[in-house]
């Protein structure tokens, strides 16, 4: 079977795709307007399009999860995010639920950290053949 | 206003960007929009020629819009996701139009076999009505496509959640098929040799008329009338053996195997009705003559085979209703 590089890439991005609300809230407990928050994620080795980042602030802000307001600084208005009260929020949840997950891949990559505990043989019972 | 003048591209860039952005009636809402991005862009090229030591040249400043994307992606990424129908309906549209599809040409071909039979169209008109077959399931299409549409949008702009799925129940599913009942290849095979005989028999039948009339073929010949008939009735009989093999692959479970036969039995309905439009099918050929006898023969025979059609079309209608009375019966008992 030969390695499909856009299959490979879709999946990269599907994985992707909920990670970076996480990255960007976490981001944002500092106040950031786009272009910094950019910079700053891509410094933590968080690259992402500027196509989706700036939408991205402008959705989560119409969610109520974060606040933003216009001010200048270095002679030009800037608009600067920062996470909201609500947002701080679902932010612990949701890294909560990030360290889950992050934690059940590693079980599962290596079995030996597993608690799992596998079914005596007399037990198996074979699945039905279709 | 300095930047306005050193960027001019950007501010093309960003007109481009505003054509196709969404909130056409709001220009303050893409006015904001606009200014953020321009304040961002603007900070990227200054960091661009802080790191370079000389103001962006033009190709420098295209290379950072050419990153950013096409104005119209730009664009888009600023308006609401939407569906024309998500995957939370899709499965339910895909069953809906496949069933809807179905019955489009059932119906529109029972109907016209009918009006056919009854005599209100003539053969080119059937014809007609089933060549305009493509574009009704294009219609079809449309209709179901856009009440989904129109279901999709009220989903997702009133915020609910479709519930259509939730109310099965496990223990109604169908019964595991038991593995002998699959047909082996030569069993399917021999299921489709009377169709494959029956139309063999029937591309002869032109050019050796005793594979009907026997030894009469010395004295009957054909109708004129038969010559209208025979190519739809070939059509059908292709289209009759064409639904059989499908149904071998295709139709599993029982029910299956009950709407192929409806299907069938549809088919027999017309080629019936074609048959029946027809008063003689059989003439005694001039060179043969003017024989009384031979006459009431042929009439006999015209009668016979025009009574023994409409008791053959009789029962086909009968077990037609038969079958699609077991199909609804069994698709209730499912639920």
């Amino acid at each position: 079977m030969t390695l499909d590089p856009i299959q490979f890439e879709n999946l990269r991005m599907e994985l992707r795709r909920g990670c970076l609300v996480l990255a960007v809230l976490a981001q944002l407990r500092a106040e950031h307007y786009g272009y910094t928050l950019r910079k700053a994620l891509a410094e933590r080795g968080m690259e992402i399009e500027e196509s989706t980042l700036y939408p991205l602030l402008r959705r989560l802000e119409s969610q109520g999860l974060l606040v933003s307001e216009w001010r200048e600084e270095a002679k030009r208005n800037k608009r600067f995010y920062r996470l909201s009260g609500d947002g701080e929020q679902i932010l612990q949840q949701l890294l909560e639920e990030w360290h889950g997950i992050n934690a059940s891949i590693h079980r599962i990559i290596d079995p030996s950290d597993s608690q799992i505990i596998d079914p005596p043989d007399s037990q198996i019972i074979d699945p039905p053949k279709y | 206003m300095e930047t306005l003048t050193r960027y001019d591209l950007l501010n093309r860039y960003m007109q481009a960007v505003r054509k196709y952005l969404p909130f056409g009636r709001q220009t303050l809402r893409q006015d904001d929009i606009l200014k953020e991005l321009s304040a961002n862009i603007l900070s990227q090229m200054e960091d661009k020629e802080e790191e370079l030591g000389h103001s962006l040249t033009e190709g420098e400043q295209a290379a950072i819009l050419k990153q950013h994307g096409h104005p119209m992606l730009v664009a888009s990424r600023y308006s609401l996701q939407q569906y024309l129908i998500g995957p939370a309906l899709f499965p339910a549209y895909w069953y809906v139009l496949k069933i809807a599809l179905v019955l489009m040409v059932l119906i529109n071909g029972v109907v016209n076999a009918v009006l056919f039979a009854v005599g209100t169209n003539s053969m080119g008109q059937m014809l007609k009505a089933w060549l305009q077959l493509p574009w009704i399931a294009v219609i079809t299409f449309a209709w179901v496509t856009i009440v989904f549409a129109g279901l999709e949008f009220a989903v997702t702009r009133y915020n609910t959640q479709l519930k259509i799925f939730d109310s099965w129940n496990p223990s109604t599913l169908p019964r595991m098929q038991k593995s002998g009942t699959k047909p082996v290849p030569v069993n399917a095979l021999m299921e489709l040799a009377p169709g494959v005989v029956f139309l063999a028999w029937w591309l002869l039948l032109p050019h050796h008329p005793w594979m009907i009339f026997g030894s009469a073929s010395r004295f009957l010949a054909y109708s004129t009338e038969t010559h209208r008939f025979y190519l739809p009735i070939l059509c059908l009989l292709v289209a009759q053996l064409g639904l059989d093999a499908g149904g071998l692959i295709y139709a599993r479970e029982a029910w299956q195997k009950i709407g192929k036969g409806v299907a069938a039995k549809c088919v027999a309905l017309i080629m019936f009705a074609v048959l029946l439009r027809a008063r003689t099918f059989v003439r005694i050929p001039d060179a043969v003559g003017n024989v009384v006898g031979y006459q009431q023969l042929a009439h006999v025979l015209n009668t016979c085979m025009l009574i023994g059609l409409k008791i053959g079309a009789a029962v086909v209608a009968l077990t037609l209703l038969l079958d699609i009375g077991r199909l609804v019966w069994g698709k209730m008992q499912h639920r």
